[in-house]
């Protein structure tokens, strides 16, 4: 029994990494070189909240740490600072779980926006706490709406194949 | 169900948990500061990452550029009868342009031929294509899928067919990274034609690039091509990037001469390398080698040869 919800267990990490690697190829895709263009969301963090918020077990932090943070490196996002967030949140969504649990979707929705705009002020923090060049704002808040904005799209297409439930009431360990 | 209720977690596992939140936490904000203080470590690790995931980048951006493109074709069909007046004009003006050119062309070869100028070639180009671009409103750069094996260095110039794009930063095996000329951290000393002054293009992430530290502005006009000045010697001269034009705002900027709605190939400047020069060159003097024909000579005295 313990064996199979192990196995269980690895077949969720895989497909997380196997989704996340999916989702970082398309968003790397050459879609919008123009900079008037829409920027591309970022579908990385919205697969990683989505599984997250829903089947935690299948996120541990490292795996999450290192998701996370090849995305970074290869979108050339500020670097580090969007997955501080998510371990913050991974922790924060830990104390939320019972909420989450009682207050449906639209909380879950909520929750996921808040991080992604949290993530976008903390970049943007950065950038200008360490002289860097700061992105325009029009195109920072683009950016976040559509990807807070996607985040139920996201959702829905991943629990067509995969086993996404709803959030657990419950806390889970390391 | 793989979950397990808060009061079961063993707390060791909490702890460790905890352990490694603080870890991660520290590791990522020293990521972040060694990001910042020593970009082009981060670059090269950026670049080898890129190198591996290479046949993956391939393989996903060409069916999405050919979407793009598809659905550039059906935006571009439902606007066809203004295209289609818009291009007569534009022919009928490119008429007068083009036997302009051609007079020029013969007036130059005319020229160098009087003048018997030969001009070496300084560069060649290496064409590439575009895998994958940044997608974020951080970085406005691209992936391609050249690198150092095809000749590939750090600062070389980019260029789409009409005019720059902006220069290589990162260089792995078999890719390179392009910043755009419109990236916020792109800064490109330029000359104004014709006036001749100088200038310093900025990018900030949107179509339009600003003009900053412009000599004497009452002299420079709308409609003045920009060009690279060559000055700090990372790209060449007399590169065109587009022509001057007035901002909402009131201050200049410049229109890219480059379509980057279109960008699916670019070219990659190599430079090729100039002889150095070492040390002061010396004397040619005739002192071990005399023409045989002086010292056979019989009319020229001894003393004089």
């Amino acid at each position: 029994m313990e064996r199979q919800s192990l196995l269980v267990l690895s077949l969720l990490r895989l497909a997380v990494v196997a989704v996340s690697a999916l989702c970082l190829l398309l968003s790397l895709a050459p879609a919008g070189l123009a900079p008037a263009a829409l920027p591309m969301p970022d579908l990385v963090t919205l697969v990683l909240l989505g599984w997250m918020i829903r089947r935690p077990e299948a996120v541990p932090l490292p795996l999450l740490l290192a998701v996370s943070l090849g995305a970074e490196l290869l979108r050339g996002a500020p670097l580090g600072i969007g997955t501080l967030c998510l371990l913050a949140a991974a922790e924060l969504m830990d104390r939320l779980r019972g909420w989450l649990g009682r207050n449906g979707f639209l909380a879950e929705w909520l929750l996921a926006a808040l991080i992604v705009t949290a993530m976008s002020l903390m970049q943007c923090l950065a950038l200008w706490i360490s002289f860097g060049p700061l992105p325009p704002a029009m195109a920072v808040l683009s950016y976040t709406a559509l990807t807070a904005a996607l985040y139920p799209a996201v959702l829905f297409i991943q629990r067509l194949v995969l086993p996404l439930h709803a959030p657990p009431l419950v806390e889970v360990g390391f | 169900m793989v979950a397990v209720r808060q009061d079961s977690v063993p707390s060791l596992g909490r702890t460790l948990r905890q352990v490694f939140l603080g870890a991660a936490v520290l590791g990522c904000l020293a990521v972040f500061v060694l990001w910042r203080i020593d970009s082009p470590r981060v670059e090269r690790i950026r670049m080898a990452l890129a190198d591996r995931l290479m046949p993956g980048l391939e393989w996903t951006a060409r069916p999405i550029a050919g979407i793009s493109a598809m659905i550039a074709d059906f935006q571009s069909y439902t606007r066809v009868y203004e295209q289609n007046e818009e291009l007569r004009r534009e022919l009928q003006r490119l008429r007068g342009w083009r036997e302009a050119a051609l007079q020029l062309e013969q007036e130059n070869a005319r020229l160098r031929a009087l003048n018997n100028v030969h001009i070496s070639p300084r560069h060649t180009f290496t064409t590439a294509e575009v895998l994958a671009d940044s997608g974020g409103p951080f970085r406005q750069s691209a992936l391609i899928n050249i690198g150092q094996r095809d000749g590939v260095r750090d600062g070389a110039a980019v260029l789409d067919g009409l005019g720059l794009i902006g220069r290589i930063s990162g260089v792995g095996m078999s890719t390179a990274r392009v910043i755009f000329l419109t990236d916020a951290n792109s800064r490109v000393p330029v000359l104004l034609k014709p006036s001749g002054r100088r200038a310093i293009v900025v990018g900030d992430n949107s179509q339009v690039l600003r003009l900053e530290f412009l000599e004497a502005p009452g002299q420079i006009r709308p409609g003045d091509r920009v060009v690279t000045s060559g000055d700090g010697a990372v790209l060449p001269p007399d590169l065109l990037l587009g022509e001057v034009i007035v901002l909402p705002s009131g201050g200049l900027g410049v229109r890219l001469a480059a379509d980057f709605g279109r960008l699916e190939f670019v070219r990659v400047l190599r430079p090729a390398p100039v002889p150095a020069i070492e040390g002061p060159g010396s004397l040619i003097t005739p002192t071990s080698r005399r023409p045989p024909a002086i010292a056979a000579d019989p009319d020229i005295a001894p003393e004089m040869r």
